[in-house]
C-alpha cells in the first residue's frame, strides 16, 4: 500500500501549491515575516517602516501615504478571484504591520543589530529614505537660487534612487508596481514551495531506494490514472488563476486613463527625446506625481524599448509605428530609464532619468523651459542641443577624444578626410551638411552609423550648433 | 539467447570494420554520422562556450575592460548563433538520435542512409557559413536578427553569410527531422507497437514533426532577410514600406517551435536515464508520450509571448499568454512521472542518473521561472532583462545541454566501446550543477532587479551579481572542458565495456558494445518495454544480461 503512500504525498505537494499562493497573497506570516531573504516580509517590513516615519517626519508622510495606502488596498483585498478571503488576511497583514511600525519606529542603532539582515537593509534603506527627504527641500532652493543654470541640467535634488527597493524587485514608484510585485511574490511563493518539494521528493527517494539498501525494485503500479489525472488537474487550475491574475494586472497598465498628460517620446540610437505639451524638448522624462502620464513613442531608426523598473512598466518604442504606455508615478524622486531593446553600440548607453515632481514642480518646471527657450544665447543653446536634447555627446566627444564619432573639439576651419577619399574644411555648410545629410559627410576611419536630424532641428538651431562647435577651441 | 550463441555470431564492430578516415567521411553508418556530429558538435560547443566566457569576464567590471562595446556585441551574437543553430538544436537528434534511434528500433540503420550523411554536410557547410564571420568581423545584430537594426547601415559585420549558414543549417534540420519520421513509422520491428517504443523515440519523433514543419519556416524568414538586406526589397524596413514587427512574428514562428526542438529529446533522453537507472518500469509512460505529442503541438502557438511589448495588440498578448500556460501542463506531467519512477526503484546514481537528476532539479527551475514570463503583468517588467536570459539558459542549457551531456555518458561505451573514469564523471557532473547554478541565479536577481540583457555595461548595484555569475561560468568553463578531456582520456585507457553496463532495458543494450555495422549480430529479441525483471548482473563481463526465460532468479 506504499502506492497509496506515494500518491498522498505527491498529492500534498499539489495541494500545498495554491495554498501557498493563498499565503503569499495574504501576506507573510509572522515566521515569513522573519525570515531573512524574504522578499514579502522584507517589503513589508519597508512599507510599515514608512509609514513609521510618516508619522514622525512631517512633509515625508505626504510621499509614503500613496504607497502605504495602495499596499493597504491591496492586503485587504477586492474579493475576486484567488483573493477571495483577502478581507481575514488583509487584517492580519495589517494588525502585523502596525506591529512592525511601531518595532522600526523604536528602533534605535543598538537594536539595528538585532533585526535580521533583511530588516538591516532596510535600515540602510530608511536612512537614505530619510537623506533623501531633508534633500527634498533643496530642489525648492534650486529652482529659486539657481536662476542661470538650464532647467535640464538642474539638479531636482535628488540622486537616482536604484538602491532600496527589496532584495529582488528595484523602488516601487508606480501605481501598477505593488501590483505587479504582488503576483511577482506570489509566483516566487508557488515556485519556491514547487522547488522544495521536488527537491526533497528527489532526494527522499534517491536516498531511501538506493540501490544498496534497495537491491531489488519492489513491485509498484507503472501507472495510475487517478494520480496522473490529480496532477495534470491541479497544475491547470494554478496556471489558470495565474494566467487570470497577470492579465489583469495587464489590462491596468495597458488602458490609459483619458485624462493623461501626454508626452511625445522619440528614440534614436542612442538618445531618448521628450516633448512636453509647450513644445519643450528635454532628454530626461520630467512627470508630476499622482497624475497619469501617457507616451505615444516613435523610433527614428531601430527598434528600442523605454523601461523604467521602477514603475515596472516598459514598451517597444517602433520605427513608423506609434506605441503607448502609460503610467501614475507614485513616489516623487529621479528613476532610471533604460533602453531595453537591443539597439546597437551605445545599447547599454542609452539610459535616461524620469524626474517625478512633488505636487507643483511639474508645472513650475514647464515655466521655467518655456521661459529658457526664448531667453538663450547661440552658444548656451548650442551647447544644450548638443548635451541634451539631441544627444550628440553619445558619440562625438568636446574634450578632444574620438569615440563612435570624430571629436568637436579644434576642428573648426580645419581640413578635414571623409570617407570618399575627398577632404572638406570644416565650416557653417559643413557642419549643416552633416547634420542634415550625414551619408554625405562621413569622415574617414568612421562607421556611417549617424542618424539625419532633417525635421529635427531649426535654422536657428543649426546655427546654436555652429556656434557651440566655433566656441570649443 | 546464451552467451555462447552471440560469441559465434560475432562480427567486427562498427568502428573496425573499416579503417582510414576515408572511410568515414563517406560512410553511410548512422553510427559513424552520429558519431561525426558529436565531434563537430562538441568543438562548436567549446567554441561558443568560449565566447560566452569572453562575455562573462568582459561584465566582471564596469566599462570597457577586456573587449569593446562592438566585440561584446559581436561576442553574444556569436555565442547566440553558434550555440543554437550549431549546438543546441542538433545536439541531441543529430548526434545521439542519429546514433540509438535504428538500434532502439532494432533497425540495420535509418530508412535514408544517403540523406543522412547529406544532412551532415549540410551542418558542416552551414557551420563553414556561420563561422565565415569570425575572419570577416562578426554581426552585432543578436542571433535574433530583430529588422530593422540587422537590415540597416548601422549592423555591423557580415549579417549575410550567418544567415546563409542559419538557412543550411535549416536543411540540415528538416532532412534529419524527414529521416527519423520515415525511419520510425516504416522500421519498427514486428511486435513493436507504438507504445512499445522506448519514450526516447517518441521524443525524437516529436521533434521531428516541429523540425519538418517549422524550420521552413526559418528559411523563408531568412530568405526574406536576405532579400531586404542584399537586394533592398521592402519587407521589413519601416524605410523601405516594411513592418519591423512582422519580422519578429515570423522569427518567433519557427524559434519558439525550435525550443521545443531543443528541449523535447531532452526529455527523451531523460525518461530513459531515469528508468534504466531506477532499474523500474517507467511511470505513467503514455501520458509522457503523449506529452511530448502535445507539446510539439502547443508549440506552434505560443510565438507571440516573445512579444509582450513589441506593440501586437493587447488582444493577441492575451491571448498569447493564455496559451503559453497550457505549456506548463504537460510539463510538469513530465516532472511528476520521472520522480514517480523513482518510487520503489532501485537507484544506482551513477554519472548519467546524476546528471538526469540535475536534468530534473534544473528544467524545474527554468519551467517554474517561465510561469514569471507567461503571465502578463510581471512580463512587462521581466521582459528583456537578464531574468528572461536566466530562464532560457536554465531550458536550453541548464536542461538540454544537461540532458545531451547525461546522454553522452550512458551511451558512451555503447559508442565508444569503453568506460570513462565514474569517479571523474560523477565529481565533474555535480560541478557542472554547481558552476550552472552558480551562473545563472545571480542572474535571476539582477533581471527582477531591472538590469536589461545585451548591455556591455551596467550600473553599479548589479556588479556583485555580474561578478558571481562570472565565477560561475568560469567554475562551469573548467567543469565541461574537463569532462571533455576524461572522455577523450577513456579512449585510451578505459575499461573495455560489457554490452549492457547499467542494465538498460531496451534494445540498445542488446548488442555489443560497440555495435557491429549493422547493429545486431542476429535479429534482437523483443521483450516488453521496460522490463528489468529477468536482467541480472553478470560478474564477470561487468554489465547485465537478460537470463533465458524460465529460469529461476
Amino acid at each position: 500500500m506504499k502506492a497509496l503512500w506515494i500518491s498522498v504525498f505527491m498529492l500534498a505537494l499539489a495541494a500545498g501549491v495554491p495554498a501557498a499562493a493563498y499565503a503569499q497573497a495574504e501576506g507573510p506570516s509572522p515566521a515569513e515575516a522573519g525570515e531573512a531573504d524574504d522578499p514579502a516580509g522584507a517589503e513589508d517590513g519597508a512599507r510599515a517602516g514608512e509609514e513609521a516615519r510618516g508619522d514622525e517626519g512631517g512633509d515625508r508622510a505626504q510621499a509614503a501615504e500613496p504607497g502605504a495606502d495602495s499596499r493597504a488596498e491591496d492586503a485587504t483585498g477586492d474579493g475576486e478571484g484567488a483573493r477571495a478571503d483577502g478581507d481575514e488576511a488583509g487584517e492580519g497583514a495589517a494588525d502585523e504591520a502596525g506591529e512592525d511600525a511601531d518595532a522600526d519606529a523604536d528602533a534605535d542603532a543598538d537594536e539595528g543589530e538585532e533585526v535580521d539582515e533583511a530588516g538591516a537593509d532596510e535600515a540602510d534603506e530608511a536612512d537614505e529614505a530619510e537623506e533623501e527627504a531633508e534633500d527634498g527641500d533643496a530642489p525648492d532652493d534650486a529652482e529659486e537660487g539657481d536662476e542661470g543654470e538650464s532647467v535640464t541640467d538642474r539638479d531636482f535634488g535628488d540622486a537616482i534612487i536604484s538602491e532600496g527597493g527589496t532584495f529582488w524587485m528595484p523602488p516601487q514608484a508606480s501605481s501598477v508596481a505593488p501590483d505587479v510585485d504582488w503576483l511577482f511574490y506570489a509566483i516566487t511563493g508557488l515556485s519556491i514551495f514547487c522547488f522544495i518539494g521536488i527537491t526533497i521528493a528527489v532526494v527522499y527517494l534517491c536516498i531511501r531506494y538506493r540501490a544498496s539498501r534497495a537491491p531489488k525494485p519492489e513491485p509498484s503500479p507503472s501507472h495510475s490514472d487517478a494520480i496522473e489525472i490529480t496532477w495534470t488537474v491541479i497544475p491547470s487550475i494554478i496556471v489558470v488563476i495565474i494566467f487570470v491574475l497577470g492579465w489583469q494586472g495587464y489590462m491596468r497598465l495597458a488602458a490609459a486613463p483619458e485624462h493623461a498628460e501626454e508626452i511625445q517620446v522619440r528614440a534614436s540610437t542612442w538618445n531618448w527625446e521628450f516633448t512636453y505639451p509647450n513644445g519643450w524638448v528635454d532628454s530626461r522624462l520630467h512627470v508630476p506625481v499622482n497624475r497619469p502620464v501617457r507616451l505615444v513613442m516613435t523610433s527614428d531608426d531601430v527598434l528600442h524599448s523605454l523601461f523604467v523598473p521602477a514603475f515596472r512598466t516598459k514598451m517597444d518604442v517602433v520605427p513608423n509605428r506609434y506605441t503607448r504606455m502609460w503610467f501614475e508615478a507614485t513616489e516623487p524622486g529621479t528613476y532610471r530609464i533604460y533602453c531595453a531593446e537591443y539597439c546597437g553600440n551605445g545599447h547599454a548607453r542609452m539610459d535616461s532619468e524620469v524626474v517625478v515632481h512633488p505636487p507643483g514642480g511639474y508645472e513650475q518646471y514647464l515655466d521655467d523651459a518655456q521661459q529658457e527657450m526664448l531667453d538663450m544665447p547661440p552658444v548656451e543653446l548650442g551647447e544644450f542641443l548638443y548635451g541634451e536634447r539631441l544627444g550628440c555627446q553619445q558619440c562625438h566627444s568636446i574634450d578632444g577624444t574620438d569615440g563612435e564619432g570624430p571629436t568637436l573639439k579644434g576642428i573648426w576651419g580645419e581640413e578635414r578626410e571623409l570617407a570618399d577619399g575627398s577632404t572638406v574644411t570644416v565650416d557653417e555648410n559643413h557642419i549643416r551638411t552633416s547634420l542634415l545629410e550625414p551619408q554625405e559627410r562621413v569622415r574617414a576611419g568612421y562607421d556611417p552609423t549617424m542618424p539625419t536630424f532633417r525635421g529635427r532641428v531649426e535654422d536657428r538651431e543649426i546655427t546654436a550648433l555652429i556656434e557651440f562647435i566655433k566656441s570649443l577651441e | 539467447m546464451s552467451s555462447e550463441a552471440s560469441h559465434a555470431g560475432e562480427q567486427p564492430s562498427y568502428l573496425k570494420v573499416s579503417r582510414g578516415i576515408g572511410t568515414w567521411l563517406v560512410t553511410l553508418d548512422h553510427k559513424r554520422i552520429g558519431v561525426m556530429y558529436l565531434i563537430s558538435i562538441i568543438a562548436a560547443f567549446l567554441l561558443g562556450g568560449l565566447f560566452a566566457l569572453g562575455l562573462r569576464l568582459e561584465l566582471w567590471a564596469m566599462g570597457d575592460t577586456l573587449i569593446n562595446e562592438t566585440q561584446f556585441n559581436q561576442a553574444f551574437t556569436v555565442h547566440g548563433a553558434v550555440m543554437v543553430f550549431l549546438v543546441i538544436i542538433p545536439g541531441i537528434p543529430a548526434a545521439l538520435g542519429n546514433f540509438v534511434l535504428p538500434i532502439q528500433l532494432g533497425a540495420p540503420d535509418v530508412a535514408f542512409p544517403r540523406l543522412n550523411l547529406m544532412s551532415y554536410y549540410l551542418w558542416v557547410i552551414g557551420a563553414l557559413f556561420v563561422l565565415l564571420n569570425l575572419f570577416m568581423g562578426a554581426p552585432d545584430t543578436g542571433w535574433t536578427f530583430y529588422t530593422p537594426y540587422s537590415t540597416g547601415d548601422q549592423a555591423q559585420g557580415a549579417v549575410v553569410p550567418v544567415l546563409i549558414g542559419a538557412f543550411i543549417l535549416g536543411f540540415s534540420s528538416i532532412f534529419t527531422g524527414l529521416n527519423f519520421i520515415t525511419t520510425i513509422h516504416k522500421f519498427r520491428p514486428k511486435g513493436m507497437g507504438w507504445f512499445q517504443m522506448p519514450l526516447n523515440l517518441w521524443a525524437l519523433y516529436a521533434t521531428a514533426v516541429i523540425q519538418v514543419l517549422a524550420t521552413p519556416v526559418l528559411g523563408i524568414t531568412l530568405l526574406l532577410l536576405f532579400a531586404e538586406r542584399v537586394m533592398g526589397i521592402g519587407i521589413f524596413d519601416p524605410s523601405l514600406g516594411g513592418d519591423p514587427v512582422l519580422f519578429q512574428h515570423f522569427f518567433w514562428f519557427y524559434s519558439h517551435p525550435a525550443v521545443y526542438i531543443m528541449i523535447l529529446p531532452a526529455m527523451g533522453v531523460i525518461s530513459e536515464l531515469v528508468t534504466t537507472f531506477s532499474h523500474k518500469h517507467i511511470f505513467g509512460y503514455r501520458f509522457i508520450a503523449y506529452s511530448s505529442i502535445a507539446l510539439a503541438l502547443l508549440s506552434f502557438l505560443v510565438w507571440g509571448h516573445h512579444m509582450f511589448v513589441s506593440g501586437q495588440s493587447p488582444l493577441a498578448t492575451m491571448i498569447f499568454s493564455a496559451l503559453t500556460f497550457t505549456v506548463a501542463i504537460p510539463s510538469a506531467i513530465k516532472v511528476f512521472n520521472w520522480i514517480a519512477t523513482l518510487y520503489k526503484g532501485s537507484i544506482r546514481l551513477q554519472t548519467p542518473m546524476l546528471y538526469a537528476l540535475s536534468f530534473i532539479l534544473l528544467f524545474t527551475i527554468g519551467g517554474l521561472t517561465g510561469i514569471y514570463l507567461g503571465a502578463l503583468s510581471t512580463d512587462i517588467h521581466l521582459h528583456d532583462t537578464y531574468f528572461v536570459v536566466a530562464h532560457f539558459h536554465y531550458v536550453m542549457m541548464g536542461s538540454t545541454l544537461i540532458a545531451f551531456l547525461g546522454g553522452i555518458h550512458y551511451w558512451w561505451p555503447k559508442m565508444t566501446g569503453r568506460m570513462y573514469s565514474e569517479k571523474a564523471g560523477a565529481f565533474w557532473s555535480i560541478m557542472v550543477f554547481i558552476g550552472f547554478n552558480l551562473t545563472f541565479l545571480p542572474q535571476f536577481v539582477m533581471g527582477s532587479r531591472g538590469m536589461p540583457r545585451r548591455y556591455a555595461d551596467y550600473d553599479p548595484e548589479f556588479q556583485i551579481w555580474h561578478q558571481l555569475s562570472t565565477v560561475g561560468a568560469l567554475l562551469l568553463g573548467v567543469s565541461l572542458l574537463a569532462t571533455v578531456i576524461y572522455l577523450i582520456q577513456s579512449l585510451y585507457s578505459g575499461k573495455k565495456a560489457p554490452a549492457n553496463p547499467w542494465g538498460g532495458s531496451t534494445l540498445e543494450w542488446n548488442t555489443p558494445s560497440p555495435p557491429p555495422k549493422y547493429n545486431f549480430n542476429e535479429e534482437p529479441e523483443l521483450t516488453e518495454i521496460y522490463e528489468y525483471d529477468d536482467l541480472v548482473f553478470d560478474e564477470e563481463t561487468g554489465g547485465y544480461v537478460r537470463r533465458p526465460h524460465g529460469e529461476p532468479s
